[in-house]
């Protein structure tokens, strides 16, 4: 008897030692100020990983964050099974590379299901930024484009196409005072670049130029040119023209560009594409700019050995991006570069046209450059994902969730004064109802929260909000063991047995109706845990260790407690 | 010693027909509500769409928001609701995937440059946004969630007892799971992943609750071999009386804790599970145990050699 009481004793001091092993971690991760960690990070870089991951992590609920889904867009590609798995497990590996590189610590990322990527993103702030970086196909392209003569031959078979088609210019949406703004378009744009002409003055058309080029009737009308009344063109160089679409126009005229006379139109091989942000000029107008460009690239990024973010230092000072080419590619880029100068020479990522620079002559030396950022945080990110590489497919979000990190450090809050005045109420509670018993079941409550948040540690498992209202939770059910085998040595002590024996029989008798009980809990918790994902998943994980702790705290801890107090004093009373 | 049922000896299966009655009540009030409403009122997670929630410096009265909003289009079908604190407001709409942020982005701006609400701050502490595909999918999940637990516990619970059992435990579940759904769309909350993680808690509580009886009964039906199948089932729910709401009672004050003060983020899940264990303990008494004394019965009356020739009348009436 005495023999089995220490051997009792060493298992629960065990458990107790192991699961301030378990803690330690964590307890020193939180006690940390943020400049302690990261001085830590700074000097040992392995120490602080193994902090990192023995400490319990937050979910993104309580930490901040964002959290996405992402399918595989394979609309305009067919993927077979094989390619389509192959295609994601590069895709992973590619945002890996581009999350790394972003910098964000302890990023989860992970494919789910065959065509789904998760990737949770702690601490983001930038949340547009974060999304475009992981989603973003990032495939690079040069891209010849179509000028000159040809290019207004397209322009006016599209217009034919679509006028015996009966297809219309709509009218300008209303813009209110805009509207007589809008008249001097022509001349604002004019007077900022070069001289403007509308379409019809450069191809030396006639017929139907109106008097008035400019302004609402030009834009508004169109008769039989519906695509060129919506395009301000603007001479660059000797045979080069920029064709610009108000912004407010350019649905309208992607629609046009759609449809299927007009893509029949135009010539076979070539593509419309599109810059990117839209440029305001002095008009106060802002328009983007429409190419027609070879649909077969001349290049692609594969071409491309390295990009980096920096400034312009020779003349505009803005932000670009440099590429560095590969051995073959600086081969390639120099042959086309030869082939093609005078020409205009696109540059195309993801079928947007980031700039279109004319070739004044070859370039040899296996560089080139993307100009037309922003900010320097956008040159940084397009430097990142050109780094990492092209998605073999774009990436869809399905699913999006983003918590300010304000937002989850007050549910902490929260939580944790709900959690302390549940256990206070709960302890309280037992020791008015049970008294001495009820003190030995909170000794067995409050270790059984010890144990649970070890557990969690151990597991690596991560404590989401849903997951503290589980340890709540639990605080509540947990006394359920207790409350049972009381329950049952009360009824023994009134059929008048003696302290030991109704301590005996109440642990007895109890234990089978707490595993009975207590299974189907479980039962309930391992099917949340299949079905959850995120939060739900770390209330199961909280719930399945709290009925596994409980039962070992409530009746194996408390049990042996009492065991000892029965050898120590061999009491005739009982105080529950 | 304090008591909170001594020698607990109530009869409560003469009050079975009236748990009954009520619960087949509430049950077709529930169903009634959500007919009238329309259907249940799912989150986002399950319909799709977008949802933002706006934490302002200073307190915002509701009306000035939606005029605010008045006059966005998209906004007709989508809702503005203040949430948990007084100056964090909810905006949930539907919008075509792909356009959730661009429909986010334009509500700020439209917010910022609201008369209404000028010189007020306010910072974007959470958005979402899910696919229908993925909402459906949570759908079909979350059902099929219920129903595997409901039956793998079925399976259980038959196992362990009998046939009588588990199908008596699984009724009162499925009763507890339809009232606490009930209860949702009659005080308008939303069904959200959350609330369905709520719900499958209420499951395995419920059942843990039955089964306490259950155990009880199964042992009282070997040691009280003269009483009555009534009368064996009445004495183990009298027996297991304070355990269940002392139980229920140390559940509950966790659970009011978090209700009232554990933040506006799991405000419903907390009162899922309120409800959810009220309606347990409840129909473990009043639906579950009389539903085994049912069965008995009806079919094994007469003819069940292990428990010898029992009167089946309640003890108590006699």
């Amino acid at each position: 008897m005495r023999r089995n009481i220490q051997i009792r004793w060493l298992i629960v001091g065990l458990t107790i030692l192991a699961s301030a092993w378990f803690l330690w971690p964590t307890y020193r991760y939180y006690t940390m100020s943020p400049d302690q960690r990261a001085a830590l990070q700074e000097r040992d870089s392995n120490e602080w990983d193994r902090l990192t991951e023995g400490a319990i992590q937050l979910g993104l609920d309580l930490q901040g964050g964002m959290h996405l889904e992402l399918e595989l867009d394979d609309t305009g590609n067919s993927f077979t099974g094989e390619e389509q798995s192959d295609a994601i497990d590069r895709a992973l590996e590619i945002i890996r590379n581009r999350v790394d590189q972003f910098g964000v610590s302890e990023p989860l990322i992970q494919k789910v299901g065959d065509d789904r990527i998760i990737v949770e993103l702690p601490g983001i702030q930038d949340e547009e930024r974060a999304k475009t970086l992981v989603q973003q196909a990032a495939y690079l392209e040069f891209q010849l484009v179509v000028d000159g003569q040809d290019a207004i031959d397209q322009i006016r078979a599209v217009d034919a196409a679509l006028a015996g088609r009966n297809v219309r210019a709509p009218a300008e949406p209303a813009a209110g005072a805009d509207s007589s703004a809008a008249s001097d378009t022509t001349m604002a744009v004019t007077a900022d670049t070069a001289e403007g002409q509308s379409l019809e003055e450069l191809t030396g058309a006639q017929e139907t130029a109106p008097a008035d080029t400019s302004g609402v009737a030009e834009l508004a009308g169109g008769g039989d040119r519906p695509l060129s009344s919506l395009l301000q063109t603007i001479p660059r160089g000797s045979d080069q023209n920029d064709f610009l679409v108000p912004d407010n126009r350019v649905a309208d005229v992607e629609a046009m560009l759609a449809d299927s006379a007009a893509q029949l139109a135009l010539t076979p091989g070539y593509e419309w594409l599109w810059s990117g942000e839209a440029e305001t000029f002095s008009d106060g107008r802002s328009y983007r700019s429409l190419y027609i460009v070879h649909a077969e690239p001349l290049m692609t990024g594969e071409a491309v050995a390295t990009a980096s973010a920096g400034f312009d230092t020779q003349f505009t000072s803005q932000p670009i991006v440099s590429l560095e080419l590969t051995a073959d590619g600086a081969q390639q880029f120099a042959d086309i570069t030869r082939a093609h100068v005078n020409e205009r020479l696109a540059i195309v990522l993801d079928d947007v046209v980031r700039m279109a620079p004319n070739i004044n002559q070859p370039i040899a030396n296996g560089q080139a450059r993307i100009e037309g950022f922003e900010a320097v945080e956008e040159a940084r990110d397009i430097a990142i994902v050109l780094r990492a590489g092209a998605l073999p497919a774009p990436l869809r979000i399905i699913e999006e969730r983003t918590v300010d990190p304000s937002l989850g450090a007050d549910s902490i809050d929260s939580a944790k004064i709900a959690g302390l005045l549940g256990v206070i109420g709960v302890v309280a509670f037992m020791i008015f109802y049970y008294r001495a018993s009820g003190l030995v079941a909170d000794v067995a409550l409050l270790l059984n929260v010890v144990l649970i948040l070890a557990a969690l540690a151990a597991f690596g498992a991560t404590l989401t909000l849903p997951g503290i209202a589980g340890l709540i939770l639990t605080i509540g059910m947990a006394v359920d063991s207790n409350v049972l085998v009381f329950e049952r040595v009360r009824e023994e002590l009134a059929l008048g047995k003696t302290v030991r024996a109704a301590l005996d029989t109440g642990f007895d008798r109890a234990l089978v109706t707490i595993l009975d009980s207590q299974i189907t809990t479980l039962i309930a918790g391992a099917v949340l845990f299949q079905f959850g994902t995120g939060p739900i998943k770390g209330f199961a994980v909280v719930l399945t260790i709290g009925i596994v702790s409980s039962i070992f705290t409530a009746v194996f801890v408390t049990r042996t407690i009492f065991m000892t107090w029965l050898n120590k004093f061999s009491p005739t009373r009982l105080s529950i | 010693m304090m008591w909170l049922f001594k020698d607990a000896n109530y009869p409560f299966l003469r009050f079975k027909n009236w748990g009954y009655a009520i619960s087949i009540g509430l049950t077709l009030l529930a169903v009634a509500v959500v007919v009238v409403r329309g259907g249940l009122k799912y989150s986002i997670d399950f319909t799709g769409g977008t949802l933002m929630q706006l934490e302002f410096d200073e307190p915002v009265e509701s009306q000035a928001l939606r005029e605010a909003l008045a006059d966005m289009e998209e906004l007709k079908s989508s809702e503005v609701q203040r949430f948990g604190d007084i100056n964090d407001f909810v905006i949930r709409a539907q919008v075509p995937p792909g356009q959730e942020n661009a429909f986010r982005d334009r509500i700020e701006a439209q917010l910022r440059g609201a008369p209404q609400l000028e010189g007020k701050n306010f910072r974007v502490v959470r958005a979402e946004a899910v696919g229908p595909k993925i909402g459906d999918e949570l759908k079909g999940q979350a059902l099929r969630a219920i129903l595997y637990a409901m039956a793998l516990i079925m399976i259980y619970v038959a196992f362990r007892f009998d046939f009588k059992f588990g199908l008596a435990a699984i009724i009162a579940t499925f009763h507890d799971i339809v009232m606490s759904v009930g209860i949702f769309a009659l005080v308008g909350k939303e069904i959200s992943l959350a609330v369905v993680a709520a719900f499958l808690t209420i499951v395995g509580y419920s059942l843990n609750d039955t089964i306490v009886v259950f155990d009880r009964i199964r042992e009282n039906l070997r040691s009280m071999r003269r009483e009555s199948y009534a009368e064996v089932v009445n004495t183990s729910v009298n027996q297991t009386l304070s355990r269940t709401i002392i139980t229920g009672g140390a559940t509950l004050i966790v659970l009011l804790f978090l209700f009232f003060m554990g933040g506006s983020v799991i405000h419903d899940f907390a009162f899922a599970l309120l409800i959810g264990i009220l309606i347990g303990t409840y129909s473990s008494i009043f639906i579950a145990a009389p539903l085994v004394l049912e069965w008995h019965r009806r079919f094994e009356e007469g003819r069940a050699p292990a428990t010898g020739a029992r009167k089946t009348k309640v003890g108590a009436r006699r």
